[in-house]
């Protein structure tokens, strides 16, 4: 009895004291005033709980400068120590802005860009997905920064692929590239040779072919894996079986098309790749493949660092050998995708020429080489290349490196977003039946042809 | 009053009757808590195991690398506060402004009366994903992005509305006995609401108690939009971490679960024996 | 001064309770509202936002929504989804709230155990769907095919139906105990008495259940429906982690569909509509559960 007395005290004591609270209309404000620190605004913000838990210290960007505070939005995970290093050289070699990175996830960056174009709310200077750039600069998201970018007078040695991902509608540049990467067909080479055959495949029916040896559904091994889910990612990898048909997204119902989304659907039903691709992000796929599930995956540059190198995640369960090779060709025809990570300026940003100093900085032929050979990824500039043997001495990066001379760049176009799920649908549905290879190249089709007749993509694409 | 059966003096039957119930309960509980019991036998899997070929049914190499990786995060503990704080804060809002609310809505007969209950529910019926955007634009006015208010608020607004909807049937089912007793007896407008009323239905005050806290505690969308800062985000932010390009780390993922669920789990089993008490009928009948 | 009429005062102490509760919902609410009811009359997207080239378009893009199949499939899956959950969870939670309030050893903390389904985050409890719902490394399949249930793995996310399915399950595995535990309180609230009165006029179980407890009952029922309706109609965690609204937008509902409008192809005055359509259908059935409840009122 006690005890139900004292919890009906409890909770009328609780209520009790909230409905205080909720007497004058400033109560609430007050109440938050103790437990909150006041907003975010000025140079030297000071997180109450001490700076122990803030996400960088002193220790790892240096100390304030004396310069005014910017913010740097980034998704680095496993390259972002060597990014707090960068900024503190950088910090402790000038005193005109001192930049504070901030870890944001890669969704919820995108989340925040939307809103930030509606309340004018952004960092100084933001990291974004190559393919969604084009959007955020026609949002007015990031600054145009091509006059300080053209005075620099080093824009000859970037290569055209990833640097044209940031030029907006009117040719203007936004921001820089930051790193590539693009993709290969990774292969499990015991498992290829075991199966009879000595060479990893170099065309679609030396794949196919490949494909049909190692696979043995029934015990839940296929011939190859990919990533065909219904987001960016799934397009990413498909786009190279698009363009390597022959086909481009300017003409997503032509016949090439067609034998490209037919190429895939006959990989399902014949059981060379499971049906569970369309579920599988990239990440996915490559635990397929490390699990031995699959024979061949299409795997992306970053993963020889963040994976197959590393100790914390696959490298230990890999005990096979294995061999990269360039995206099978049909016809001929040999494509692959580029994908990377570029920076911009915000427009909001009060330091735009300062920020973009710092983008140049960072882009520089000789911190570029430095930051792609760290992150396992391949670098902006052609000088940069040139620059260390790191892309040319490691086979494996080496063909990463060359597959960049028939790669493809994802638009820009500002309405990239809407195009790409339009192939991502199209995938999924030969893929898993729904409809047939005709039928879903020219539902594609019906997407994207007056999207482009509106406005077109670059040429070249 | 009913009167408690006790252990000893049960006749064969009702052991019997007991026996069989507590089967049933056994059978429905296996059913419902396999799912969580998945949830935790992942936690201590390693990586290789949580995405093997082969469905494993306990952690046979076992592991506690999924928890060290939860707990070695040196924001652990701030995330650990911040949740508490928002839960806490959100709960008191929703109870502060909803409890009133309900009361005044099961209880008094006032000209609009169905105005203002379909303005409640209106108030639920945007996703909250398109609050977002409007919402921020407020408190960026009112300087709450970066605090424990501003979240706290968003959230709170999802549950004042379910704490009116949820206890105005119950604060309408007290006898009016009750209130002129209190009247008689000198209590103020105030005081009978707090010292009678409340008390009168204490198990729907804990059910909504409980459910606006987890409102708060178990919020992502909203702290994560409003607060940027790491050090002002919940535990629920971390889930990011482990879903990534890299591909889904499945252990991690469940160990981050359990830790999310347990210390609400404590704090149900505590209340929960209050719940099931079920006083009101005592209350009411003196 | 004139003195307060009984009724006056009377209401006056009515709004003192309501209105500061009621003022607080305006206040944080009204501007969102507002601010997507004129965002959906508008063209605002990522071509027109910047140059801030946007019009008012009237009733447009909700014309344009309903002349799109996508959308009207969408619609569709939205009802669907609501309806299994809401008759699995509602029939299965009342089941067991009238199961576990019979007196028996383990009532309490079974009962107990059962929500803690309810308090994991919807986050976790999607991961823990997608993981469990998995082709080839899940334990729903591994069970199926151990006991003979099934022959051959089923596609479960990776089939448009199915998947659905799926998607219902893990909801209802959250929405039962949160149904059962709104109607626990609600039977505890019931006067053990009046049973025992009806059990000593001669009632049967099934007389005392529909003519004792469900009347009683009637009130929260009513609540808990209701709330159901809402929170199912416009979910939007589980699909979003879960499936992603995949396969082919089998799962997709209203709620992830007006983000993805929104957020991912910035088509910001579609996503509104989007959203404004979720809002009226839901207004819709919110009077008529305003009727209901005036009705009982007199």
């Amino acid at each position: 009895m006690k005890r139900k007395q004292m919890t009906a005290l409890l909770a009328s004591g609780v209520i009790a004291a909230s409905l205080l609270a909720g007497c004058g209309a400033a109560a609430p404000a007050q109440e938050g005033a103790e437990t909150a620190p006041a907003p975010a605004e000025t140079a030297e913000e000071t997180p109450e709980a001490g700076t122990e838990t803030a996400e960088v210290s002193a220790d790892d960007i240096g100390e304030p400068n004396g310069g005014a505070q910017v913010t740097l939005w980034h998704y680095f995970e496993g390259e972002a120590d060597a990014l707090n290093k960068f900024v503190k050289d950088y910090n402790e070699s000038q005193n005109e802005i001192y930049i504070v990175p901030t870890f944001v996830s890669r969704e919820e960056l995108m989340k925040q860009y939307t809103i930030g174009a509606v309340s004018g709310d952004l960092p100084d200077i933001g990291m974004v997905d190559s393919p969604d750039m084009a959007s955020y600069i026609s949002l007015g998201v990031f600054a145009d920064i091509d006059s300080y970018l053209q005075e620099w007078g080093e824009l000859d040695n970037f290569y055209e692929g990833p640097l044209s991902s940031c030029r907006g509608s009117d040719g203007h540049l936004y921001g820089l590239p930051n790193n590539s990467n693009c993709l290969a067909l990774l292969c499990n080479m015991d498992m290829l040779k075991e199966a009879g055959i000595d060479k990893a495949p170099d065309t679609w029916e030396e794949f196919e072919a490949a494909c049909a040896a190692t696979s043995d559904p029934e015990s839940g091994v296929y011939g190859f894996a990919m990533c065909a889910v219904s987001n960016e990612e799934g397009t990413f990898q498909f786009i190279p079986w698009l363009y390597g048909a022959g086909a481009s997204i300017a003409d997503a119902d032509s016949p090439e098309a067609v034998r490209a989304f037919s190429f895939l659907a006959e990989l399902e039903k014949n059981g060379y790749m499971s049906n569970e691709v369309v579920g599988w992000g990239q990440g996915d796929a490559l635990n397929a493949w490390a699990a031995g599930k699959a024979a061949m995956m299409e795997a992306g540059t970053w993963m020889i660092a963040q994976n197959l190198d590393n100790a914390d995640s696959i490298k230990n369960n890999v005990t096979w050998e294995y061999e990269f090779v360039p995206m099978p060709s049909d016809n001929g025809n040999r494509a692959t995708v580029i994908g990377g990570e570029n920076f911009g300026v915000c427009s909001s940003s009060e330091h735009v020429e300062a920020c973009a100093k710092f983008l140049m900085t960072m882009e520089t032929a000789q911190n570029n080489a430095d930051w792609c050979e760290l992150a396992g990824k391949l670098p902006v500039r052609g000088d940069a290349v040139g620059l260390k043997d790191f892309w040319t001495a490691d086979e494996r990066y080496k063909v990463f490196n060359d597959s960049m001379n028939f790669a493809v760049a994802r638009g820009p176009h500002a309405q990239w977003p809407t195009i790409s799920e339009a192939l991502w649908t199209a995938e999924q549905a030969a893929i898993l039946g729904q409809a047939d290879a005709e039928t879903a190249a020219a539902q594609a089709a019906a997407v994207i042809d007056p999207i482009l007749a509106e406005t077109p993509l670059p040429s070249g694409n | 009053m009913k009167q408690k059966i006790k252990k000893g003096n049960r006749t064969p039957r009702e052991r019997r009757r007991n026996f069989l119930l507590c089967l049933g309960a056994v059978l429905i509980a296996v059913v419902f808590l396999f799912p969580l019991y998945w949830l935790i036998s992942m936690s201590f899997k390693t990586d290789a195991e949580s995405f093997g070929k082969i469905v494993t049914y306990y952690p046979h190499s076992f592991t506690l690398y999924p928890w060290r990786t939860n707990f070695s995060d040196h924001e652990f503990l701030s995330s650990l506060k911040n949740s508490f704080v928002i839960a806490l804060l959100s709960m008191l809002l929703s109870i502060g402004f909803g409890v009133p609310c309900a009361y005044g809505m099961g209880r008094y007969r006032v000209p609009g009366g169905r105005g203002f209950m379909l303005a409640f529910l209106v108030s639920q019926m945007l996703p909250a994903s398109l609050m977002l955007t409007p919402m921020y634009l407020i408190f960026n006015k009112l300087h709450l992005l970066g605090s424990y208010l501003g979240p706290a608020i968003a959230i709170s607004s999802g549950s004042v509305p379910f704490i009116v909807v949820t206890l105005r049937p119950y604060f309408k089912s007290i006898p009016t006995s009750l209130d002129d007793a209190a009247r008689i007896d000198g209590c103020t407008v105030l005081q009978s609401f707090v010292q009678i009323m409340i008390p009168a239905i204490k198990t729907g005050i804990i059910t909504v108690l409980v459910i606006s806290f987890l409102g708060g505690w178990n919020d992502l969308a909203y702290s994560m939009t409003f607060n940027v800062q790491a050090d002002m985000r919940p535990l629920t932010a971390n889930i990011y971490k482990f879903q990534s390009k890299y591909g889904t780390k499945w252990n991690c993922i469940m160990a981050y679960g359990t830790i999310l669920v347990l210390p609400v789990v404590c704090m149900f089993i505590f209340l929960q024996r209050y719940i099931v008490g079920g006083m009101t009928a005592g209350a009411v009948k003196e | 001064m004139k003195k307060l009429t009984m009724q006056q005062k009377k209401r006056r102490e009515g709004y003192a309770f309501i209105l500061p509760g009621f003022a607080y919902m305006v206040v944080i609410l009204g501007y969102p509202l507002l601010y997507n009811i004129v965002l959906s009359l508008e063209n605002v997207n990522v071509k027109t936002f910047a140059g801030k080239s946007y019009t008012f378009v009237g009733l447009q893009n909700y014309a344009a929504l309903f002349h799109n199949a996508t959308f009207l499939l969408i619609l569709k899956n939205t009802f669907v989804f609501t309806f299994w959950c809401l008759v699995f969870q509602f029939t299965i939670g009342f089941l067991l709230a009238l199961f576990f309030s019979k007196r028996f050893t383990l009532a309490g903390p079974i009962r107990g155990m059962i929500l803690v389904a309810y308090m994991m985050p919807m986050s976790v409890t999607a991961l823990l769907g997608k993981n469990m719902f998995d082709k080839s490394s899940g334990v729903i399949n591994d069970l199926l095919l151990r006991t003979g249930l099934l022959h051959a793995r089923a596609d479960w996310l990776l089939q448009p139906g199915t998947a659905m399915a799926a998607v219902i399950v893990m909801n209802c595995w959250v929405g039962i105990p949160f149904n059962m535990l709104l109607l626990t309180s609600g039977l505890t609230g019931i006067s053990g008495d009046i049973l025992e009165a009806a059990e000593v006029d001669g009632a049967n179980h099934w007389q005392r259940f529909w003519k004792i407890t469900v009347p009683l009952l009637r009130p929260a029922i009513m609540a808990v429906l209701m709330l159901g309706f809402i929170y199912t109609f416009k979910a939007f965690d589980l699909m979003f982690i879960m499936t992603s609204g995949g396969p082919l937008n089998s799962t997709d509902v209203l709620g992830t569909y007006a983000y993805n409008l929104s957020f991912k192809q910035y088509e910001f005055s579609m996503g509104s509509s989007a959203a404004m359509v979720l809002f009226c259908i839901l207004f819709v059935i919110g009077l008529f559960y305003l009727k209901m409840v005036a009705a009982e009122d007199q």
